[in-house]
């Protein structure tokens, strides 16, 4: 007898579906798993032969070959347990072959033939229904994650009998023995959710500038370098970026969720995340932690900060290496990994917020607490590489707060104004850049730069003069014309003025990186 | 006087492990360098001791006489002793003259007023600033420049004095052909084509090494008729030459600092003691003045202020500037203080406007003021 199956699987990110075969034969008993099987699948054998003995099912002493195609993948994870098991008790007979039409199985089996969730479940799911499949069967605890793909019925099951049960039901009355599972979690997701608990702005005293700049790189996506003295609240202006920036969109949740799902991340309650992500790994971290790393690479931090935040704190500190691998994601807004198993291409598409000591001590420009020579501060310095610093547009200090600024009872500017403001220039920004492959300011490459950010004749002489006066390199005009472009965009839109350009200069990496 | 016992004297200036003293020693019994190099070990032996004399055969064999020395003009390196005309009479004052001095460019001009100005290597921009100052209008006033090339305030001044077209003489704690720190080796270049010297009196080679620099201190004090400390802190090197500069009964100026500046600390304290305190380098002008006997120094009135006349409102905003770095915030918050409410979109401007007129700069979103003249 012979049956098939149909399961997915993940390679790198992409996603792909599997014929699961089986066939029994007379010959000597035994149970083979053939077509290129990583060693977690080859165990999947001795899993699921227990996994049925103890769901009351007798295996038939003859010869079970299990061929997973396409053969020329490797396949790893333990999400074929399920489907291997289906398809060999369809070759048994215990199943009617016609009840696994249209279905995709996906799950982990313990001996005791409960079901277990796996990795990778969305985007899996989200290739089915691409490929015509109507109906995935996969554990309880990923009923919630697949039903987040939109055409697609979702049925959790919690063991293996339960699956057996279900299938030799008569389609009327499936689903009451097993209802589908809903979600709730597009309609969880309102436009602008926040869960209210998140840090705000407010709950900063003073660091007008410090803020003026988060607000000025959430409007156009720029990097952003922090500089300044220990206990300064460089980390609390970080996390406080993801509260301004706009709310992901179903698209964007949907590719952020299916990165999750694949490096299993992703909170079973509810799997939909609907809140930018923040990474900031320690700088000890590994190049391989960074980008994406293993054999098959599992998503970096770089991708998992996808469509949100990657806050480096005390950049100098990270390993040369390691920052130089952010070179590609920052200009290509994806990774690439070559193994010898093929290339990978992640997205990684994050604005980069750096935060570092302006010297080895911290305090310098304050001579009377730092005693760091030019030299040890060169040093210091020259751990972040030319390349990185040139992608980071806006460079901004902050100062040591003052008691009397704690004291305060002034609250300055809160997360909803400055959200506000951030959506009214990506609004501008959204009509500027119809129809072209930008989607913001912080996008625009060097040849789109002038035409994007016209100047008046004045404001041409001013820049000029400024290039002269203040020393700029090539590199720093556009960064400065772009930035220009956002506080232009955050006032009303119009035509970049004298005002915005001084004020865009303010905030270029000034001589500390250039000595 | 030839140039053949130069190789000679040379020779004995290399020699390891043997210091003036040993030279001074050495030349009460033979009388000259050349019957030394001639000298055989058995009597060598008699004044100093056995490991010693060994050594210097040892070196001695290796030595090319002629060779080494000519080797040395060919690097456009001059060797004075005490015996050749040239050696600088300031140094021969001193209680233990140095017994040669090695310069590439020139020497100091005996007739020429002399003015050290040192202090910290990690300087604040406020000693910066007044090192700049000083010694542009000292250089304008026809003084020499005397430092040490160092890090911070010595190559600030130095550096200062070649913008003015002045001449100043770098004395260095290694060899004249080697520039520590070798960040000034443009200056290095500067000073020489200036007409200046880089000055030492160490043999060409040797690296800079922490007991050579009291030594430097000394010459430093020694070639100069008065010594302005700019910044220093509490414990610092400069103390060194301070103390050589009391010893060699020197004048000595320090520019006073604000009470809580950890850098001036040590210029406070000079001042309780009683040294000088430079308010203007016109203070030191004068004494120098008084020093030489010299009439009048023209060039003082020449100096002309550099600054054009700012308009209204950014001389307002200069003055809630310092010299010590500040980041807007800061200067805003200064600004309310004062019951001046602008906002942070207003002052950025501003701000740039006047790093554009080079009354300002910024480094990495710090603003601080940058004046040419008091």
């Amino acid at each position: 007898m012979f049956s098939t199956v149909i399961s997915g699987a993940v390679y790198g990110i992409d996603s792909y579906l599997v014929h699961v075969e089986a066939d029994l034969s007379s010959g000597l008993p035994c149970f083979v798993i053939v077509g290129n099987p990583g060693s977690e699948v080859r165990e999947a054998g001795e899993r699921v032969r227990i996994a049925l003995k103890n769901s009351d099912i007798q295996i038939p002493p003859m010869h079970i070959a299990v061929n997973i195609s396409p053969g020329d993948i490797r396949k790893a994870g333990t999400g074929f347990d399920l489907p291997v098991a289906v398809a060999v008790l369809a070759a048994m007979g215990k199943i009617p072959p016609e009840s696994l039409k249209e279905k995709l199985f996906l799950g982990e089996l313990s001996l005791d033939g409960e079901l277990k969730p796996v990795h990778g479940v969305l985007p899996i799911v989200t290739c089915a229904v691409n490929k015509g499949i109507r109906q995935v069967i996969v554990p309880e605890e990923n009923a919630k994650e697949a039903a987040i793909v939109r055409k697609m019925k979702v049925s959790g099951a919690v063991c293996l009998k339960q699956v057996i049960e279900y299938l030799k039901q008569p389609e009327k009355t499936q689903d009451q023995f097993l209802p589908p599972t809903k979600t709730t979690a597009h309609e969880d997701m309102p436009p602008g959710n926040r869960s209210g608990k998140e840090p705000d702005f407010g709950e900063i005293q003073g660091q007008e500038q410090a803020k003026q700049a988060a607000l000025i790189a959430a409007a156009g996506f720029h990097h952003m370098l922090i500089v300044g003295p220990p206990g300064a609240g460089k980390t609390m202006l970080a996390k406080r970026m993801p509260s301004i920036l706009p709310p992901l969109s179903e698209q964007e949740s949907l590719e952020v969720s299916a990165l999750y799902s694949i490096s299993g991340k992703l909170n079973r309650g509810s799997p939909l995340i609907c809140q930018r992500p923040f990474l900031s790994p320690h700088h000890t971290i590994s190049p391989q932690a960074l980008a994406g790393g293993g054999k098959v690479p599992r998503p970096g931090a770089v991708s998992l900060a996808h469509r949100g935040i990657l806050f480096l704190d005390e950049l100098p500190e990270f390993k040369r290496q390691t920052l130089d691998l952010l070179r590609q994601p920052l200009e290509e807004k994806e990774i690439q990994i070559a193994r010898s198993s093929g290339f990978f291409t992640y997205p990684a598409d994050m604005m980069v917020i750096g935060a570092m000591n302006p010297c080895p001590c911290g305090y310098y420009p304050d001579r009377n607490r730092c005693r760091c020579s030019p030299s040890e501060i060169h040093q210091y310095l020259s751990h972040l590489s030319g390349p990185i610093l040139d992608r980071i547009d806006l460079c901004v200090p902050v100062p040591k707060v003052e008691i009397s600024q704690l004291q305060s009872k002034v609250r300055g500017m809160g997360s909803k104004e400055m959200r506000q403001q951030v959506q009214k220039a990506r609004h501008y920004q959204k009509i500027r850049y119809q129809n072209t492959r930008y989607r913001f300011n912080a996008d625009l490459e060097a040849g789109d730069v002038e035409k994007y950010c016209a100047l008046g004749n004045r404001e041409r002489d001013l820049l000029e003069n400024l290039f002269h006066s203040m020393d700029f390199s090539a590199r720093t005009y556009h960064r400065i014309l772009k930035v220009a472009r956002t506080i232009a965009d955050l006032e009303d839109g119009g035509k970049i003025r004298e005002t915005h350009l001084m004020q865009a200069a303010c905030y270029r990496p000034g001589d500390l990186f250039e000595r | 006087m030839n140039e053949q016992d130069k190789a000679y004297r040379f020779w004995i200036h290399n020699l390891p492990g043997v210091g003036d003293r040993t030279i001074e020693k050495l030349l009460l019994t033979f009388g000259n360098e050349k019957a030394i190099y001639e000298a055989d070990e058995k009597i060598l032996n008699r004044i100093l001791d056995k490991e010693k004399t060994k050594k210097i055969f040892e070196f001695t064999a290796k030595w090319d006489l002629q060779g080494a020395y000519g080797k040395l003009l060919e690097q456009k390196i001059r060797f004075f002793t005490r015996k050749d005309k040239e050696y600088p009479c300031r140094l021969r004052r001193l209680k233990h003259p140095p017994y040669g001095i090695y310069c590439i460019g020139n020497l100091p001009q005996e007739t020429t007023p002399a003015a050290a100005i040192i202090g910290a290597r990690e300087c604040s921009e406020y000693g910066s600033f007044v090192a700049r100052a000083f010694a542009g209008k000292l250089a304008s006033a026809q003084i020499t420049v005397i430092s040490g090339m160092a890090r911070g305030i010595d190559g600030i001044a130095q550096q200062s004095a070649v913008h003015a077209g002045g001449t100043t003489f770098a004395v260095l704690g290694c060899g004249v052909d080697v520039c520590y720190p070798a960040s000034n080796k443009g200056l290095y270049d500067q000073i020489i084509s200036a007409g200046g010297g880089i000055l030492s009196v160490f043999p060409p080679g040797t690296m800079p090494q922490k007991r050579n620099f009291p030594e430097r201190n000394r010459i430093v004090a020694g070639l100069s008729d008065v010594l302005l400390v700019v910044e220093a802190r509490q414990k610092s090197g400069t103390w060194i030459t301070v103390d050589m500069a009391l010893d060699q009964g020197k004048n000595i100026y320090a520019v006073p600092g604000r009470l809580t500046d950890r850098l001036s600390d040590g210029c406070n304290l000079l001042i309780r003691q009683g040294a000088g305190i430079a308010l203007s380098p016109e203070d030191l002008i004068r004494e120098i003045e008084v020093l030489a006997n010299r009439k009048e120094v023209a060039a003082l009135e020449e100096v002309p202020t550099l600054n054009p006349v700012p308009a209204k409102q950014q001389d307002d905003l200069l003055s809630f500037l310092d010299f010590a770095p500040h980041t807007a915030d800061e200067i805003l918050q200064k600004m309310k203080q004062h019951g001046k409410e602008i906002s942070l979109q207003q002052l950025l401007p501003e701000l740039i406007m006047l790093c554009m007129k080079g009354q300002a700069k910024q480094e990495a979103g710090y603003y601080m003021k940058i004046e040419t003249s008091f």
